[in-house]
């Protein structure tokens, strides 16, 4: 199923820009570590609001230009002419662990530690844009996989069950949905996160948003697919297996699972921007990721100064074009997988 | 049909409350046990009734009941076919599937040589998935379309064989394929792949690969094209002459029950109007159902 | 056929119907040619998949457009070429001059409205005419046999059993007083008893309104004695047509004599059911007719 998706999508154009931007994304991610030339918690006070930095090709080496700071209240820097530094590829720079476990310090390019290389410019305390938007991009594109990860189990199982069950169960976990859906998220959201803040480390708390937004998350998913294993339930080839003797449990799992898949990809896809998004407001709200860490959501909010706009600070602006091309890229290619598996199952369903 | 197939009968155990069942006086057909004596039949249903609770209300309470099958009684001896008739809606489906408990009977008995059925739990009663198997209407909603071919046929063997490693399931999985006269190199398909009648044939290989006794047959052919009915129709008999196998045979068609069946009943309302062999059905219908069921059938 | 050029109400020449899918072309028909007379039946007789259906569809352009389908030849309906017509054009014909009726009747009603309101936006809809549409959805009713039309034209298609949403179905298709009714597999998905009720309702339709009617089925059972000519198709092809009479008594093609033959039949006790030869019995697996 996965390899014709893939063909379907290969075919559609739309489909194929969504996966490259989306595998780009992704792989940047992956190795943050290593292609930002900073740490995000790197500051340089001296280099406040610093503009982006030119790069020039000396010798046929790309050099960075050096600034020089004209106005410190104004945040205005000048070039200084004919002064560069070359730019050093694979270089060491400060050391990190990769994926959390493997030490190491090499990064994909460094300039001299007397000067700094911004490619996005830096922010208020001289810390270096592009590298805290790949860092970033850490929590904010890995908040919507976990989260739909523990929604759609959570939704499969419960309304599978109390679809294929119907009766007392189908009855208790419809109220429970209800119950979840009634509850006013924000809210919980804002309390949960009150009482918690004090028993989690702010590294932890990003972990703990991720659980309170699935589990507020799941119920949605759990009323759709309750609804179609109703009818699945319903399907000769499910009574085919009762009538074998295959369990429950195996039936919930080869028989409703796989007919369910299609959807449930399409659900998740559709729905990660929405964790994408609710990370990025509460962080925007202070609720979410706190400094020392980083996440696109928390850069917005910190670029909210009146500043950033009267002095023409655009790059700080960047992590919110990163949100919105993140969740446009999801849901087109979102409804990219819907047209494909749609007409499929019209005609499976004859 | 072969000598091998005993004469079907239908017993009148206790003649007062199976002749409560029939539906009118002019019914009363006495139909006569012509098996050897002594000798039980494969299936026995007595009193059966199957009903649904209509709900109604804003607290969806039982307003009601449906009454899907009202006191039926039949007996099934080993390898005959029996006939099952009537229209949509007359209960016929839910019998058998009361016969593989897909549904649970409100009263009444099935015994199966002799074990009463009907109070097993689950667990006893999964050696009775092995022996009693279904094949569904719609060979369209029958099988997984997700699933391959192999898959669909491992699925059973994996269950009731599970000491058969993946090389002895794919060649048993093969070997039913060839059995139904379908090509043992379509394993690796889809079901979306074949075409309806093909697709039943695989419905029945998924039934056989348990090495069933008794198999419902629940409309097999209704939803197919009359040329392809045929077929079906030949295959299921062919099978019943190699294995001995038993039939209970569902269908609103007169004229196919007529064809497969030795004996048949006739099914109007949740109540059988009529029981007789395949031959008296046809030449002499007693009940006024029994008759407009004839005349519907085509003629050329 | 003894029929002067003059009656002829349909004529199909050469009509060829192509569907291409992931770049693979399916001939669904293949250069037919038939016609039907005024007030006459003809029975359009062929197995899943050999494009007895999609020829029906493709008189009023209720295919899908190109580059998916593709529909060459001619249909002349009156004289005119339907193939060319715009599809506003053909809109008009649809319903006004060739009605349809499908196999499954549930799918075809809309669940949310009563039978009486579809009903009164066909007839609103091609004979803007009718003043007292209640009358005119009662005769309606009545038409297709429905008891006590007044009442049950509140009701919702749910309520109805298959063989009654046919009845509304062909009181919907008859409504607009069409010079041709299609019937694709009508009675298909119905019991036997409600197959023959249905039959027995067109039959009288056909002989009370003089109507021409398209019978298009797998069963040659529902054919004798309603139809007067058949045309049996086997993949794309029209094997054998002509006088129903003389092809069911006389069949020259031995597909037509394998389809009719393997007719469930009473009180025949054959040891087996004559078949079809496994070279035709094989449907392609992409063929897609019910589709």
């Amino acid at each position: 199923m996965i390899k014709h998706l893939f063909k379907e999508i290969s075919r559609r154009p739309l489909g194929v820009v969504c996966l490259t931007i989306l595998g780009i994304l992704y792989i940047c991610t992956i190795f943050s570590q290593f292609l930002a030339p900073y740490l995000p918690t790197d500051q340089d006070l001296n280099n406040a609001y610093h503009p982006p930095t030119r790069i020039l090709m000396v010798d046929w080496r790309p050099h960075v230009q050096v600034y020089e700071q004209v106005d410190p209240s104004a945040a205005r820097y000048e070039p200084v002419e004919g002064a560069t530094v070359p730019v050093s590829f694979f270089a060491s720079g400060a050391e990190y662990r990769l994926w959390g476990v493997i030490p190491a310090d090499i990064r994909l390019f460094q300039v001299e530690e007397t000067h700094r290389l911004y490619l996005l410019g830096s922010d208020g305390t001289g810390r270096d844009v592009f590298s805290r938007l790949l860092y970033g991009a850490q929590v904010s594109l890995s908040i919507g996989f976990i989260g739909i990860c523990i929604t759609m189990t959570l939704g499969f199982i419960v309304g599978g069950v109390a679809g294929y069950f119907g009766g007392r169960v189908d009855f208790a976990a419809m109220r429970m949905v209800e119950f979840i859906i009634a509850v006013p998220s924000l809210y919980l959201l804002i309390a949960l996160r009150g009482a918690l803040a004090e028993y989690f480390e702010p590294e932890q708390m990003y972990l703990v948003i991720v659980i309170i937004l699935s589990l507020i998350g799941w119920a949605g998913a759990a009323r759709i697919i309750r609804g179609m294993a109703l009818s699945l339930r319903q399907r000769h080839f499910v009574l085919a297996a009762e009538v074998m003797g295959q369990s429950s449990f195996k039936i919930l799992f080869k028989h409703f699972l796989p007919n369910l898949a299609s959807y449930l990809l399409v659900a998740a896809t559709l729905s990660i921007p929405a964790y994408i998004l609710a990370e990025a407001a509460l962080s925007f709200l202070g609720l979410g990721i706190q400094e020392p860490g980083t996440s696109w959501g928390l850069m917005l909010q910190q670029a909210q100064e009146l500043k950033v706009f009267t002095l023409n600070l655009w790059w700080l602006l960047l992590p919110g074009a990163a949100i919105f091309v993140t969740v446009i890229t999801f849901n087109v290619l979102g409804d990219v997988l819907r047209d494909i598996v749609d007409p499929r199952q019209q005609m499976v369903k004859r | 049909m072969s000598a091998f197939h005993l004469k079907v009968l239908i017993m009148h155990n206790t003649s007062n409350s199976y002749s409560s069942a029939m539906a009118g006086p002019e019914t009363g057909r006495i139909s006569i046990s012509s098996s050897p004596e002594g000798i039980k039949p494969l299936l026995e249903v007595k009193n059966l009734k199957v009903y649904f609770p209509v709900h109604g209300g804003l607290l969806r309470r039982i307003r009601g009941y449906v009454h899907a099958v009202d006191d039926v009684s039949f007996n099934v001896s080993s390898g005959s076919t029996v006939g099952l008739v009537g229209e949509s809606g007359s209960g016929k489906t839910t019998i058998g599937r009361c016969l593989v408990r897909l549904i649970r009977p409100t009263a009444g008995s099935i015994r199966y040589l002799g074990v009463e059925t009907g109070s097993l739990s689950k667990k006893t009663f999964f050696p009775y998935r092995k022996k009693i198997q279904m094949i569904f209407q719609d060979p369209f909603n029958s099988l997984n379309p997700r699933m391959s071919v192999e898959q669909i046929l491992g699925e059973p063997l994996s269950i009731h064989f599970p000491q058969m490693n993946i090389e002895q399931r794919r060649d048993r999985a093969a070997g039913l394929l060839r059995q139904v006269g379908l090509d043992p190199d379509h394993l690796r398909r889809y079901p979306h792949q074949f075409s309806g009648g093909q697709r039943q044939r695989i419905g029945i290989a998924r039934a056989l690969a348990v090495e069933p006794e008794f198999i419902i047959c629940d409309e097999p052919v209704s939803a197919l094209d009359v040329s392809v009915q045929a077929t079906i129709i030949n295959l299921l008999q062919d099978l019943q002459e190699e294995l001995g196998l038993t039939y209970l045979f569902i269908a609103h068609d007169l004229a196919i029950v007529e064809h497969i069946s030795n004996y048949v009943l006739v099914m109007n309302q949740g109540k059988i109007v009529e029981q007789a062999s395949a031959e008296d059905i046809y030449r002499s219908p007693q009940h006024p159902y029994t008759i407009k069921l004839l005349e519907a059938v085509p003629r050329l | 056929m003894s029929a002067s050029q003059g009656d002829k109400l349909l004529e199909v020449h050469n009509l060829r119907i192509d569907f291409e899918a992931h770049g693979e072309v399916h001939k669904a028909v293949q250069d037919i040619s038939f016609s039907i007379d005024k007030g006459r039946v003809l029975a359009v007789v062929g197995e899943s998949g050999s494009g007895k259906s999609v020829t029906g569809l493709s008189l009023t352009g209720l295919l899908p457009p190109p580059p998916v389908c593709r529909v060459q030849g001619q249909v002349f309906y009156q004289g005119k070429n339907l193939l060319q017509c715009s599809s506003k054009e053909l809109r008009r014909y649809r319903g006004r001059h060739i009605a349809y009726i499908f196999q499954e009747p549930g799918t075809a009603l809309n669940p949310v409205f009563t039978i009486g309101y579809q009903l009164a936006e066909a007839i609103r809809l091609h004979r803007p005419e009718v003043k007292d549409m209640r009358k005119e959805i009662i005769k309606a009713l009545d038409m297709v046999h429905i008891h006590q039309p007044e009442k049950r034209f509140q009701d919702y298609p749910h309520q109805l059993s298959g063989g009654m949403q046919q009845r509304v179905m062909i009181a919907m298709a008859l409504a607009c007083r069409p010079r041709l009714l299609v019937a694709d597999e009508p009675t298909t998905a119905l019991d036997v008893t409600i197959q023959a009720q249905i039959m027995d309702l067109l039959k009288e339709i056909r002989d009370k309104l003089g109507m021409s009617i398209m019978l298009i089925t797998h069963n040659f059972g529902i054919v004798s004695g309603f139809a007067h000519h058949v045309a049996v198709m086997l993949r794309g092809r029209i094997v054998e047509q002509g006088d129903a009479l003389q092809i069911m008594k006389n069949p020259a093609h031995p597909y037509t004599r394998a389809l009719i033959g393997c007719i469930p039949l009473l009180g025949r006790k054959l040891r087996r059911l004559p078949t079809i030869e496994s070279e035709y019995e094989r449907v392609s697996s992409e063929s897609s007719d019910n589709a």
